[in-house]
């Protein structure tokens, strides 16, 4: 599978707090960027990759767009655990002939939408958690980071220095929502706890938008008018006992720790190889787990490992969410740290790593995991 | 303050073939937990089938309704109060989601003992909480300086 098929074309709508439009047409306005910047027509597409929690169906989009026939399509759950196991079930899809331009996509008003109504009642794994007010992501993960933090010592200004790191990425982002506003520890540590051990400023943002890419085969790629950003390897994974997140064995390592080595076995590579790499970032511990997961550092030791500067640009030895992540660019349940990623790999970021080749993308979420690595 | 989440209402649990015996036994104030009958392997929440063994065929057995607290958070919220959620290590192994009632944010630890108690929600629903244990209750009040370990 290495290097067989190539994202040529990204592309994403402003981020706001409000745009003003539905989902569905967030959804068409990236896919037509993603199509333009790939050089590619609308007709064109044959097959599309989604999240499961996406509002935007392929029925819909086929119709949108006014396509004939679309011969390949598929979702993938869990959330942003999905972000990277979308490309690779695309890359699957175009190298097996099922589809030749594939397009996956996320669009959302995470702001300015109302979230579901509230239900009376909760079945399966759920009974046992949400009546007792498990309600929230943010309540479904803060017994596991605090399960890490008293195995490993671990504190809430370890936390800060990821939102610091990534946050002052965004600066020189003109895409961010943030861009105007920097972040200190200081300002960290007075942030006030939302579920402790989480505090606001551990938190990502809401936010309405939409980006898509378009998968074509690697020879295709060749013809088309952007770099292709070469799909080395990809993985996703669950580790045991997932259902219900808090009643796995261990709740303070990450089963990303498996889609890292398939990604990795994949794409031949380790992580002395990456150059640059985008971690999903809804909740600032999950850095620390991804840096742990995908070989950059022991276990436990992801947060001294951000204290000494590692993963900040320039300059940096594994500079992580260059464009602000999902901490301060904006939260597309991890989606923009694709495209970014391809940025990277075409030298164009806004935080560009001195001749970057490898791009790591990856989920250290702690129910499934999945993760993307892409070469110049 | 406007940086607290707003948290929708808590749902009460929809009582299924898989789980029907352990909210019935909540109603009685028992807490119960499967027991695999080919490997013996003890579990909870309730499902249909052994994750060790794969055996379908399982008892329920009764906890003694003490343990540890493994891992705990406390939720704020904007219009609510706010509540502590604990993940409990019973003494039998398994580890069961609740809250922490009738106990001050900064006097929980991982590790702390506790027991468990049972409130009536509904007319089918009896929902299992926990409370410090009583011996905890009194070695916590000799020793505030321990409340400040493991946060």
């Amino acid at each position: 599978m290495r290097d067989q098929a190539a994202i040529v074309g990204i592309g994403q709508t402003e981020l706001s707090r409000n745009s003003g439009r539905t989902e569905l047409r967030l959804a068409c306005e990236a896919i037509l960027l993603a199509l333009a910047d790939a050089g590619l027509d609308v007709k064109d597409v044959d097959g599309f990759v989604r999240y499961s929690n996406d509002s935007t169906n392929e029925i819909a989009l086929v119709s949108a767009l006014g396509l004939e026939n679309v011969r390949f399509f598929g979702e993938v759950g869990y959330g942003g655990s999905a972000h990277c196991a979308v490309i690779g079930h695309g890359a699957l899809a175009v190298t097996s002939g099922l589809a030749d331009v594939v397009v996956c996509f996320r669009a959302l008003n995470g702001a300015s939408g109302h979230p579901p109504a509230a239900a009376a009642t909760v079945g399966g794994i759920q009974a046992f958690t949400d009546p007792f007010g498990m309600l929230l992501p943010m309540d479904r993960l803060a017994l596991f980071v605090r399960r890490y933090m008293v195995e490993f010592g671990i504190t809430s200004e370890h936390f800060g220095n990821v939102a610091v790191s990534i946050r002052e990425h965004a600066q020189h982002n003109p895409r961010a929502m943030l861009q105007r506003k920097s972040l200190s520890l200081a300002e960290h540590q007075k942030s006030q706890m939302v579920c402790d051990p989480l505090r606001f400023a551990d938190c990502c943002l809401q936010t309405d938008g939409g980006a898509a890419v378009v998968i074509v085969t690697a020879e295709r790629a060749k013809s088309l008018r952007q770099r292709p950003a070469y799909i080395m390897g990809f993985g996703q994974a669950t580790g045991p006992d997932p259902n219900g997140i808090v009643f796995r064995p261990r709740i303070s390592v990450s089963e990303a720790t498996f889609a890292a080595r398939d990604a990795y076995r994949m794409a031949g590579v380790d992580a002395s190889d990456i150059d640059v790499a985008q971690f999903y970032d809804h909740f600032t511990p999950f850095v620390l787990l991804a840096l742990e997961a995908y070989g950059f550092c022991s276990w436990g030791e992801g947060g001294p490992f951000v204290a000494d500067g590692n993963i900040r640009w320039p300059g940096g030895r594994i500079p992580v969410n260059t464009h602000g992540g999902s901490l301060g660019e904006g939260y597309l349940y991890g989606f923009n740290h694709v495209l970014e990623a391809v940025r990277q790999v075409r030298g164009v970021s806004t935080c560009q790593v001195p001749n970057a080749e490898i791009a790591l993308v990856g989920s250290a979420v702690a129910q499934v995991a999945s993760a993307l690595i892409l070469r110049r | 303050m406007s940086e607290l989440p707003l948290r929708p209402a808590r749902p009460l649990p929809s009582i299924d073939a898989d789980s029907e015996p352990f909210w019935e036994a909540c109603r009685a104030s028992r807490l119960l937990l499967q027991k695999c009958a080919r490997c013996g392997l003890t579990r909870y929440p309730p499902r249909p089938m052994c994750p060790r063994c794969s055996s379908l065929e399982s008892a329920w057995i009764e906890a003694v309704g003490s343990g540890s607290v493994y891992s705990w958070a406390v939720a704020h919220d904007r219009a609510a109060p706010s509540y502590a959620m604990v993940l409990v290590e019973l003494d039998e192994g398994p580890r069961v989601f609740s809250n922490l009632l009738d106990v001050a944010p900064n006097a929980i630890q991982v590790g702390m003992r506790v027991e468990v108690v049972f409130k009536k929600v509904s007319e089918l629903i009896t929902l299992p909480y926990f409370v410090v244990a009583t011996s905890a209750r009194e070695a916590t009040a000799d020793n505030p300086t321990q409340n400040r370990a493991n946060r």
